[in-house]
Order: C-alpha cells, then sequence, then structure tokens
C-alpha cells in the first residue's frame, strides 16, 4: 500500500512538473516552453463567462492515507487509484491534491486565501483539474485530522492511519467554471479541463496559516485569457 | 443591443440589404463576376463586409467588430458577422443563439470574407455559412461539457378524477379540504396559455389536427379558437404536400421548441391531441 501510494504521489508530480525540475517562483517568466508560448495558459480570472446548461460534475472519491511532500512546486498528497470525477460521458482518475495559499484562480478580481486542486488522468492522458476556492471561516473539520501532519518544509509525510478523503474537501454545490488551460507549472501543458468551483470551502485562519507555511508564494500570477470561452454552468 | 435578433428582424433584414449591397459590392468585389457564389446550385451574389468591419474581423478584434456593426443595418449578413465577432470574443454560447437563428431564417444572401489568415476565410450563402459554424462552435462547446440537448419542461402528470374508494369511505372535512386543494393545483396545470414565443412563421408547429379540405382546415380554426380561446389569433393552418396529396394541418406556430411543446402538454393532458412538429424537416 505504501508503495502505490509512493508511486501515486511520483505519477502525480508527473502531472505537474518535471521530478527533477525545481520551479522558481521568484521569477516566473524564466519559465520556458509553453509556460512562455502557450496562448491557453492557466491560471486566469474568472470573468465574462457565458452561462449554460452543462452535464453535472460528479465524483466517487474514496480514502487514501496520508502520504504528502513539499517541494519547490508546492505541497501535493498522492491519491490511490480508485477515484473518480465525471462530466457527461467524460471520466477522469483522481491522481492527487495540490495545495495553493493563496489560490492561484480569481473570480471577479478576487482571489481567495487558499486553494485546493484536484488534479486528474484519464487513460488517455487527458487531465483535469478541479479548483476549490478555500474561504476564511469555519474550521474545516475534515483537513483538522491531517493538518497537524503537515511534512516539514521540502519534506514528506506519510501515516497510514491517518485516512483523507477527497469528498469532504469539495463544495456541497458542485455549479463550476469551466474553460481550458494548461498545468499551472512547467512545463504548463495546454488542453488541460479546468473546473473552477462557484462556491469555496471554509478552513479557520489558523488552518490557512498552517498550509502557507508550507505553500506561501507557490502559485503562479494570473495570465492572458485571449478571449477564451469561460462557461458558467447551470446544471440540468 | 442586436446581439439577440429573432428571426422575423433577420427576414425583415433581407430586405434592408438589397438597398446595401450594391455599395458594399463596390467595396469588396472588383468585378460582380469575381463576386458569385453558389447557394442550392443556383449562382448568388457575394457582398464583402466594408473595409473597417473587415479589418476588424481578420484582426480578431471582436469588440471594434460588433461596435462597427452596432452603426450598420440589421442584415443577415451582418448577423453573421456578429456571431463571428462573438465566436472570437470567446462568446460562443450567445455566437451559437445566432447562428441558429440564421440557419433557421434560411437566408440566401451570399457573403464574402478573405484574410490573410485562410482559416477565416468565408464565402457563400448565410444560412450556410452559419450552419458551418454552428456544427464548430457546438463541438467546442461539447468539449467545455455544455449539454446541447434542450430541457424539456415537465408533464402536466395524469388527471384529476374522483377517487373510487371515495364513495366507501367517510372523508373527514380535512382530507376533503386537502382534495380539494390538490384537485385546484393539477386544474392549474390544464390552463391553455398562449405561448410567449408565438408567430405564424415560427418554425415549432403544435399540430391539433389536419385535413385535406381548406374549407375544412379554416372552419376548424374557428373551432379550435373557440375550444382554446386563449389562443385566439394565433391558431394558422399550414399548408404541406405529402404522397396522399396537400394537406392542410391547423395548429399554432411558435419560435420556441419549449413553448409549443408546454402548450401540447396541456392540451394532452385534457385528452385531446396535440403534437410538436418541427417545420424545417
Amino acid at each position: 500500500m505504501k508503495k502505490t501510494l509512493f508511486s501515486a504521489l511520483l505519477s502525480l508530480a508527473a502531472l505537474t512538473p518535471t521530478a527533477a525540475q525545481d520551479v522558481n517562483y521568484q521569477n516566473p517568466a524564466s519559465w520556458g516552453g509553453q509556460c512562455q508560448t502557450g496562448q491557453s495558459q492557466s491560471p486566469i480570472d474568472i470573468n465574462g463567462t457565458e452561462a449554460a446548461m452543462t452535464h453535472r460534475l460528479m465524483t466517487a472519491y474514496s480514502v487514501t492515507p496520508l502520504s504528502m511532500a513539499d517541494s519547490s512546486r508546492g505541497l501535493m498528497q498522492g491519491y490511490a487509484a480508485g477515484s473518480y470525477m465525471q462530466v457527461g460521458d467524460k471520466k477522469f482518475e483522481l491522481k492527487g491534491l495540490v495545495f495553493r495559499t493563496p489560490s492561484e484562480h480569481s473570480v471577479m478580481g478576487k482571489s481567495f486565501p487558499a486553494a485546493i486542486q484536484f488534479v486528474h488522468e484519464n487513460s488517455a492522458g487527458h487531465k483535469a483539474i478541479i479548483a476549490v476556492m478555500v474561504a476564511e471561516g469555519a474550521e474545516n473539520l475534515a483537513a483538522k485530522e491531517w493538518l497537524d501532519r503537515l511534512p516539514k518544509k521540502n519534506g514528506r509525510s506519510q501515516d497510514m492511519k491517518t485516512l483523507l478523503n477527497a469528498r469532504d474537501l469539495m463544495p456541497f454545490d458542485t455549479g463550476y467554471y469551466r474553460y481550458m488551460g494548461s498545468l499551472t507549472t512547467p512545463p504548463c501543458s495546454e488542453g488541460v479541463n479546468w473546473y473552477v468551483m462557484k462556491t469555496p470551502i471554509t478552513m479557520s485562519k489558523a488552518q490557512i496559516s498552517s498550509l502557507s507555511a508550507l505553500t506561501k508564494g507557490k502559485t503562479r500570477p494570473i495570465q492572458r485569457r485571449n478571449f477564451r470561452l469561460i462557461i458558467d454552468t447551470e446544471s440540468q | 443591443m442586436r446581439l439577440h435578433r429573432q428571426k422575423n428582424a433577420l427576414h425583415l433584414g433581407l430586405h434592408k440589404l438589397g438597398l446595401n449591397k450594391l455599395g458594399l459590392l463596390t467595396a469588396g468585389c472588383l468585378t460582380l463576376s469575381a463576386c458569385m457564389g453558389t447557394s442550392g446550385g443556383q449562382s448568388i451574389p457575394l457582398t464583402a463586409p466594408n473595409k473597417d468591419l473587415k479589418q476588424a474581423l481578420c484582426a480578431k478584434s471582436p469588440a471594434q467588430a460588433i461596435n462597427l456593426l452596432n452603426q450598420q443595418a440589421d442584415t443577415p449578413a451582418n448577423n453573421l458577422y456578429a456571431a463571428i465577432a462573438m465566436e472570437q470574443g470567446g462568446r460562443l454560447v450567445s455566437a451559437r443563439t445566432l447562428y441558429q437563428d440564421l440557419v433557421n431564417s434560411g437566408a440566401q444572401d451570399g457573403i464574402k470574407l478573405t484574410c490573410d489568415d485562410s482559416a477565416l476565410n468565408l464565402s457563400g450563402s448565410v444560412s450556410t455559412i452559419a450552419a458551418k459554424k454552428l456544427n464548430q462552435v457546438e463541438q467546442i462547446l461539447k468539449q467545455h461539457d455544455v449539454n446541447l440537448t434542450p430541457r424539456k419542461p415537465l408533464h402536466a402528470g395524469l388527471k384529476a378524477m374522483k377517487d373510487p374508494a371515495a364513495s366507501k369511505t367517510k372523508k373527514t372535512a380535512k382530507t376533503a379540504q386537502m382534495n380539494e386543494q390538490l384537485a385546484a393545483g393539477l386544474k392549474l396545470n390544464t390552463k391553455i396559455v398562449m405561448p410567449p414565443s408565438a408567430n405564424l412563421s415560427g418554425t415549432w408547429f403544435a399540430h391539433f389536427a389536419s385535413y385535406f379540405d381548406a374549407g375544412k382546415a379554416t372552419n376548424a380554426i374557428t373551432i379550435f379558437e373557440k375550444r382554446y380561446a386563449p389562443l385566439k389569433g394565433s391558431v394558422g393552418v399550414w399548408t404541406v404536400s405529402t404522397a396522399k396529396g396537400t394537406v392542410w394541418r391547423v395548429g399554432v406556430a411558435a419560435n420556441e421548441w419549449a413553448d409549443t411543446d408546454r402548450l401540447c402538454v396541456t392540451i394532452r393532458s385534457r385528452g385531446a391531441y396535440c403534437k410538436v412538429i418541427d417545420r424545417l424537416q
């Protein structure tokens, strides 16, 4: 099981930047390749959306043991196989969670103190990321169980007894903003299906501070939208 | 704002375009023969957008294009350019509505847009180009998980009727009152209302009955307008050629499928026949 989780973490790392490459958040302009030349980059500010009837976003997440790693790329939690998201006839497997403070996306110019990115991939290698905004408010009971077991800086934390369920970190209302973007870390590959949840979850100030101690500053600046379509969902 | 024009407006625009066409022809084409296209096997004159509009569309400056279009006549060609500009601006849902309206209008005005980027080049009738664009836009919307199937309203449910067991059991005053309230609620569902988008030349047709005789069809209009009083003035005849000869269909036409469907559901809940027919098929 430990080995499986470790490979899940590696696979998650492979979905963001290459494992060997440190990400320089001090100077994102120095990121090369698609990060510089791409026309559909993420994150973006969500505004000027178009309302449309969309397929419902459904998730079937199960628990996974705590397996977190902190690096220059951010704080990540690997996820064991068998958890999925589905929208219409598209199905993606959850590979892991990435924690950001503050949020990378903003809505109408407003960013959130934190965000959790649920990174998914399907068998064809297509990626889908659900971004859940975190607002400061009531203590998050689900997060309370693992927040005191966060790894040290650039360290790793594993505890088979501490279970984490991605479902508990999703808002009850699954309305979302939908657009096509990219990974937010090098190589910034495009063609990523982004689902930015409209409803934030809450964490207490202390909980956000705990995350922030590890992840602060590891966020990519807002990218140009370039007239991309942003769907504002109304589920049928 | 001209962005959500009705089909009627598009039809009216056809007449306006006739006056505008020559001016556009001289601006966009060097010779008339170079500006001919085909539609349904027939040759049609192609008009180009004016210089500024062409520049805005080719440069993918949607805001500029929309500004220019807002100062121009309401024509099918201009509606098509507006849809293209909206598509370029990432407003694909709005563009889809405009393309749909243009396809339904069947506008045969010819347009020609030539840009350095050949992907933007367009030539042909407005409705043909709109149909192609509609297909492309819908593919993108599907990729974005948009559900393109129209939302169907709920049916009216079963009619209220006397409970056979009611005569055998003694109802309390409270349950009797509740049943009355329930029946009143159900009765509301069977109230006929004029479809908001009712239009004698609408695409969707709530079909009540068919006749092989024009006179009988005309009489039927009077009968149906008496039976369904709120529909007075909107019950019309749609003449169709079939293998059995000419058929006069009587019913109510509307622009929106949902409106005709709602009407038919109500009529069927009264036990009468009603079927929604797409007049473009």
